[in-house]
């Protein structure tokens, strides 16, 4: 018998057990997963978790699906997207239809391969309001993968690999809007986010205090944890309860975990995560008040060259870069009535109108932003320049 | 030269008829020869030997675009491409057939005729549509039978003079446009700013309405519906303007006539002036006793005069209290606490807050 070389076989035993550490957890997950058609009834929010699983929430069918993309092929490099300046144009040639009627409801980048998930529908419905978002107008049925260079496939939803959880309590199918007149249904699930093998999933309940913060072990069990969400809207002057968490994401502060949750008009909030508890209602710290009507549409975090940054994109403002220095320095929350922009400072960056946002690579971000001609471009920007 | 060679180079195109199956949204390639049949049944790898583009007007625009999602295969000796998605209406698509890279590619456009609009919308009447209006009135409300396009209200409704002059900016523009949710109620208001004294539009502009003089408001008769069909013909609604209206509805005035108990005859109310007709049903209320609301409809008159109120279920002997909103507003926008339009000086800086006031009737 051949004994193998000691630095072999070290390397081996070091591969066996990075393999194991970092995805002991998602291969215990993905084998529990089903082979078969996955039916949600509107793909309302997406984000990636490991190994290529996406988790979709379908705020129509109060659940939650983890999809085995069976996307793990690194990408080869760190280069952007391809800039497309008509993406509606391009996606609507590839389902048959004017780029007027080709709506995106969600956009989530996999770390590993860069490859750009998108959540679609056909027909803009009836667009009357400023205030309302794709998912108000109709239910995401489409899911589509664009790869670096621009081009698009359908992902398949029969034969999928998924696993699925209810979203116990959503806010009830036939409860409007007191003014915008939609059904609050689809707010069921506003924002996903994945941290330390949980999953996070803001949206409305059908508590009194509707605004609520849940958490799902993955892989899924069937317990799962909802704390009702309380913030001071300093522009407002009032404790406000029932509207939801529009984006957020999981942010250390001093050694803290905490959420950091933008709002409709436009309050910052932080949370800290040891404050979620099921059946809890819990107050936030209104950290800013960053504009009236305007939509903050998506928020991301990511450390570049040893600097961490925060990326808020808006439906009526520019992009706002914040520093979590400045963040951590707002020791006091937001409790008395203030003028519409107050609390922690923030960068402007020259964005309007920047529909989705997501951390593409380590050296990338990549926008989706309603241009003036009036098209939907999607093109990365350099993190050196943020 | 080069163009010379490419063309000896290339094979003959395909030949074939196509046709449409609207049902199964299928496009389907008859009269193929057996030569192109048997390479479109094992294509070369990577070439695309079918390809579909939703309309040709765009791909001429942008030179390239992808192709439509869709699968095609060959079912004996016809070619048969199926969208993954219905055909989209009123479009020119273009089916590429080239069985071979090197052949020159065959093409074909087909489009599914576009469904027949529906009869375009029409324009029922205004609110109020009285030929006199007081110099302050602050709006009116347009109906359509139909649901209307967005987009395009200011530019179809115009204020002129009786010599047929345009009278410059009278109305509030709304970028999002004032619809009632099925969108067949526009809310139009003429300025505040020029109907309030005392403030800058007023004192450079004065009021959009003078008392003494004539109007015409006109709605054009392009204005388009929802599917895109015009109005129709313009419509003139001519009326002359009385002096301002500077008093605010006396509730104390209003006349109520109670019905008789035991059937559904309308609770009567005679208001001291016109009102505004659209606020009536959301600014009173039928209480009975014990405070609980009665279901029920009301109906304005047209004038806005008067407002009847007919229960959901009989009318019970006891007593009763109508709750009137002081939110509630003549033509002029002067609601039961405050005139629309007030002198500062006069008071009532910070007006009182609203409130609900009660009539209480008795139903024997």
């Amino acid at each position: 018998m051949r004994s193998i070389p000691l630095k072999v076989m070290l390397v081996l035993v070091a591969t066996v057990l990075l393999v194991a550490d970092l995805t002991g957890a998602t291969l215990l997950a993905r084998a529990e997963f089903n082979e078969g058609t996955m039916e949600p009834k509107s793909m309302s929010a997406l984000t990636f978790g490991p190994e290529g699983i996406l988790f979709i929430g379908d705020s129509v069918g109060a659940q939650i699906f983890a999809l085995d993309t069976g996307d793990r092929t690194p990408a080869a490099n760190m280069d952007p997207v391809a800039q497309e300046a008509d993406l509606e144009g391009k996606i609507g040639a590839k389902l048959g239809i004017p780029a007027g009627d080709v709506l995106i409801h969600d956009m989530a980048v996999n770390p590993i391969s860069q490859a750009i998930y998108l959540t679609v529908s056909r027909g803009r419905g009836e667009w009357n309001s400023p205030f309302l978002l794709p998912n108000d107008l109709g239910n995401a049925s489409i899911l589509l993968r664009m790869d670096k260079s621009g081009d698009f496939s359908e992902v398949k939803l029969n034969k999928a690999r998924f696993s699925v959880v209810a979203v116990p309590n959503p806010v009830a199918a036939e409860k409007e809007h007191r003014w915008k007149k939609t059904k609050l249904r689809v707010d069921a699930v506003t924002d996903l986010a994945f941290h330390d093998n949980k999953l996070y999933v803001a949206g409305l309940s059908n508590e009194e205090f509707a605004s609520t913060m849940r958490v799902f072990d993955f892989p899924f069990k069937k317990q799962n944890s909802a704390t009702q969400l309380e913030i001071y809207h300093g522009a407002h002057g009032k404790w406000e309860t029932n509207s939801p968490v529009r984006t957020f994401l999981p942010l250390e502060i001093e050694g803290k975990q905490h959420m950091l949750a933008a709002y409709l008009c436009t309050p910052l909030v932080s949370f800290t995560m040891d404050q979620f508890e099921d059946g809890k209602a819990v107050r936030g710290k209104t950290l800013a008040e960053l504009g009236s009507r305007n939509q903050p549409l998506d928020m991301i975090a990511y450390t570049h060259k040893g600097k961490t940054k925060i990326i808020l994109s808006n439906s009526n403002r520019t992009i706002m870069i914040f520093d979590p220095a400045d963040i951590a320095a707002q020791k006091e929350g937001i409790t008395t009535e203030v003028d519409h922009k107050a609390g922690v400072p923030y960068k402007d960056l020259s964005g309007v109108q920047v529909q989705q946002l997501a951390d593409f690579n380590e050296k990338f971000v990549v926008l989706m932003q309603r241009l003036p001609g009036g098209k939907l471009g999607l093109y990365c920007y350099n993190k050196d320049w943020l | 030269m080069f163009w010379c060679c490419l063309a000896l180079l290339l094979q003959p195109p395909a030949t074939g008829e196509i046709q449409l199956d609207v049902t199964e949204q299928t496009v389907t390639v008859t009269g193929l020869s057996d030569a192109d049949l048997a390479l479109l049944r094992a294509p070369a790898p990577g070439h695309e030997a079918v390809r579909v583009y939703f309309d040709r007007a765009s791909l001429a625009e942008r030179g390239d675009q992808p192709t439509m999602m869709g699968r095609w295969r060959v079912v004996e000796q016809r070619l048969v491409f199926q969208g993954r998605f219905p055909f989209s209406r009123g479009y020119d698509h273009l089916l590429v057939v080239q069985p071979r890279a090197d052949q020159a590619p065959s093409t074909w456009v087909f489009s599914l005729p576009d469904l027949p609009k529906p009869p375009a919308a029409k324009f029922v009447g205004l609110f109020p549509d009285s030929d006199q209006v007081p110099e302050n009135l602050l709006r009116w409300y347009l109906f359509f039978d139909q649901p209307m396009a967005h987009g395009y209200a200011y530019q179809n409704i115009r204020l002129e003079d009786e010599q047929g002059r345009l009278m410059g900016s009278p109305f509030v523009v709304v970028p999002e446009e004032l619809w009632d949710p099925a969108r067949r109620r526009l809310t139009l208001f003429l300025d505040p700013g020029r109907i309030k004294r005392g403030v800058g539009p007023h004192l450079e502009h004065g009021s959009p309405l003078q008392a003494g003089r004539a109007y015409v408001l006109v709605i054009d008769g392009t204005w388009p519906d929802r599917h895109g069909s015009p109005l129709g013909a313009d419509v003139r609604h001519r009326f002359r303007v009385t002096e301002a209206d500077r008093r605010s509805p006396q509730r104390a005035d209003w006349v109520l006539n109670p019905p008789p108990a035991g059937g559904q005859t309308p609770l009567r109310v005679v208001f001291d002036e016109p009102l505004d007709r659209e606020q009536v049903p959301r600014f009173l209320d039928v209480a009975d006793a014990s405070g609980t609301f009665l279901p029920g409809d009301w109906w304005v008159q047209p004038d806005g005069r008067a407002a009847t109120f007919v229960p959901h279920r009989l009318w019970r002997t006891g007593t009763y209290a109508l709750h009137i909103s002081s939110r509630l507003e003549d033509w002029a926008g002067n609601h039961l606490i405050a005139l629309f339009d007030h002198a500062l000086e006069e008071n009532n800086v910070g007006v009182a807050p609203h409130q609900t006031f009660t009539r209480v009737f008795r139903v024997d």
